[in-house]
């Protein structure tokens, strides 16, 4: 290292003694592990928030397509749905009528 | 040796008893107020203990540590410039925070000193800080800084030369 400066050496024209920076130091320590507990507790409680959400999300869209799904089914299996019961009232002629009818048979009104 | 929670707090309290003094002075010279430093501070030890499981052992802790004060206190300084504006603009501003900081008393060669390094470019006044304050080697210096050593020594020359013309210069009359 160079001689040089000699008359400043390493002295800094500062109030601030090694005891003032010694607490400094301290609090700043205990502050970033503070800081950093905290945000760890804030991450952590947003994880469990939007697990929560992504649960209850499921949990409802399942039961809606369960529900759905049952109600759907169990009608198609036993023929008892809206257009099933329409087509039980109609008469062997009907019926036929309804299989051959063509677009040319519109009326006109 | 800092894998666990409390084992990571536990080092991190002993890597500042050990470093947190030097690392306020090298943030302090960088930024001059001393509020400035203590916020400065505060962000590197949280940098520290955020990234303390990613430091890896084949490099000097001291340079990591210094690194990453030395990239806050920058970022600190490049808050306080306007749109386009480079830090080392700021020189003036940080010269009027010096006298404020200062004792009515103080030493006036020490203050000369303190303004002389002040002129210089802030890239240059780190490296010079690092080897006269902090007596790090130029490859320490170069770890810390990301120049290379040659650049360092050729700036070092020149931050020496400009410093001792400056307090010449307001000590000759």
């Amino acid at each position: 290292m160079d001689n040089l400066f000699d008359d400043i050496g390493k002295r800094m024209p500062y109030r601030e003694s090694g005891e003032y920076v010694d607490n400094l130091i301290d609090a700043t320590t205990d502050r970033a592990i503070q800081q950093q507990a905290m945000a760890r507790r804030s991450r952590l409680r947003g994880l469990i928030a939007a697990s929560a959400a992504a649960v209850a999300v499921l949990i409802v869209s399942l039961s809606i397509s369960l529900f759905n799904g049952k109600s759907t089914q169990q009608a198609a299996m036993t023929g008892q749905g809206p257009l099933d019961e329409f087509l039980n009232t109609l008469s062997d002629e009907e019926a036929a009528q309804l299989t051959y009818y063509e677009i040319d048979e519109i009326p006109e009104y | 040796m800092l894998r666990g929670s409390s084992q990571r707090e536990e080092g991190f309290r002993m890597l500042l008893k050990q470093y947190g003094h030097a690392l306020y002075w090298h943030i302090r010279r960088i930024v001059v107020g001393h509020d400035d430093a203590e916020d400065v501070l505060q962000e590197t030890c949280i940098k520290v203990l955020n990234s303390i499981h990613s430091y890896r052992s084949d490099g000097s802790l001291a340079t990591w540590l210094y690194r990453i004060a030395t990239n806050e206190a920058l970022q600190h300084l490049r808050r306080q410039t306007h749109i386009f504006q480079h830090i080392d603009s700021l020189s003036n501003a940080l010269v009027e925070k010096l006298q404020a900081e200062t004792p009515l008393d103080g030493n006036e060669l020490e203050v000369l000193f303190q303004k002389a390094l002040l002129t210089l470019p802030t890239q240059q006044r780190i490296a010079f800080n690092l080897r006269y304050y902090d007596e790090l080697s130029y490859e320490e210096i170069a770890r810390i800084t990301g120049k290379t050593v040659q650049t360092l020594k050729t700036n070092y020359h020149y931050a020496t030369q400009k410093v001792k013309n400056y307090i010449k210069e307001h000590t000759d009359g």
